[in-house]
């Protein structure tokens, strides 16, 4: 991730849970209403709702 | 299904898939390209890309391509292929066409060809692409289809999960017209597109045991001659025709 354009795909995606927006950190895609955190491997985001980690505190 | 043995499945014959004739050149794609009235302006999303043929036949035509699979090893043999292309505007991401990661009403087109019949349930699926899809926007499926003949249906459903225990169902073309309908879709033109099937490759990429092999070869070869006029079955080698439609429905 990184550059113009990738910025344009996150403007583009949504969290496949909740479709909140999501935001870049630290190679992970975490999203802004629910907190899902979504792996990136190998350049590829991972945005499966079954290999999210779930916000501490979430059950 | 299990998300898992879908993608342990292609994640074992990605490299296959790759240059499979059928798949890279299979005559709905020039088909899929036409429906889908690709504009310059587009974006586009690419559901169940697999090796990336729909994504990369597109991309020269539209603004950007989003394209996402299930299978990682999938989307790393796309993206190679991609790069090999020199095609700069398509972007990969995992993920399930039951819950896509996207706004509702972002893409113009939205295309799925040869993956449906991986799919649990068609209509959550279709009704998924649907939401993604800006009004005026135009979804295009191709997949095999069951004939009409509920005999031939299930002979053909049965041959195809013995070769894949991944396969669900080739829907018919009644079941898509209802998918489209339930999903508020509009059905523009369809089209059919009869494939040819090598049976030795398709077992191939598949990497159906030796054992089940044996029991599809007599399957087709030793069923009723009314069935294997349906299919097309000939021999040496041997070889069958997969009924096909390509369909374009509007979201209004």
């Amino acid at each position: 991730m990184g550059g113009s354009q990738d910025r344009a795909l996150l403007d583009l995606l949504a969290c496949p849970a909740c479709r909140g927006r999501l935001s870049e950190e630290d190679d992970r895609l975490v999203c802004c209403s629910c907190g899902r955190r979504y792996p990136v491997r190998e350049g590829i985001p991972v945005l499966l709702v079954e290999e999210a980690e779930r916000p501490e505190g979430a059950t | 299904m299990a998300t898992r043995d879908v993608r342990q499945q292609f994640g074992r014959s990605a490299e296959l898939y790759a240059t499979s004739a059928v798949h890279a050149r299979g005559a709905d794609l020039e088909v899929v390209v036409r429906f889908a009235r690709p504009g310059l302006e587009d974006v586009v999303l690419d559901v169940s890309t697999g090796a990336g043929h729909t994504a990369l036949a597109l991309a020269p035509l539209v603004a950007r391509v989003v394209a996402t699979d299930l299978t990682p090893e999938m989307l790393a043999v796309a993206r190679r292929l991609a790069a090999e292309r020199g095609v700069a505007n398509v972007e990969f991401q995992e993920a399930d066409v039951r819950a896509l990661p996207f706004p509702d009403a972002c893409f113009d087109v939205v295309t799925c060809r040869t993956a449906a019949h991986h799919y649990p349930e068609l209509v959550p699926a279709v009704r998924e692409m649907a939401r993604v899809l800006r009004p005026g926007g135009r979804l295009v499926v191709s997949d095999t289809v069951s004939p009409p003949d509920e005999v031939a249906d299930r002979f053909i459903n049965a041959v195809e999960v013995l070769r894949d225990a991944t396969h669900i169902r080739d829907w018919s073309v009644e079941e898509w017209h209802a998918a489209f309908q339930t999903a508020g879709l509009s059905l523009e033109a369809s089209e059919e597109v009869p494939v040819e099937i090598g049976f030795d490759s398709w077992v191939e990429r598949s990497a159906t045991p030796p054992e089940l092999r044996e029991v599809l070869v007599t399957m087709l070869t030793q069923a009723p001659e009314r069935l294997r006029e349906v299919f097309a079955v000939r021999t040496e080698p041997l070889r069958f025709r997969l009924p096909k439609a390509v369909f374009v429905a509007v979201r209004p």
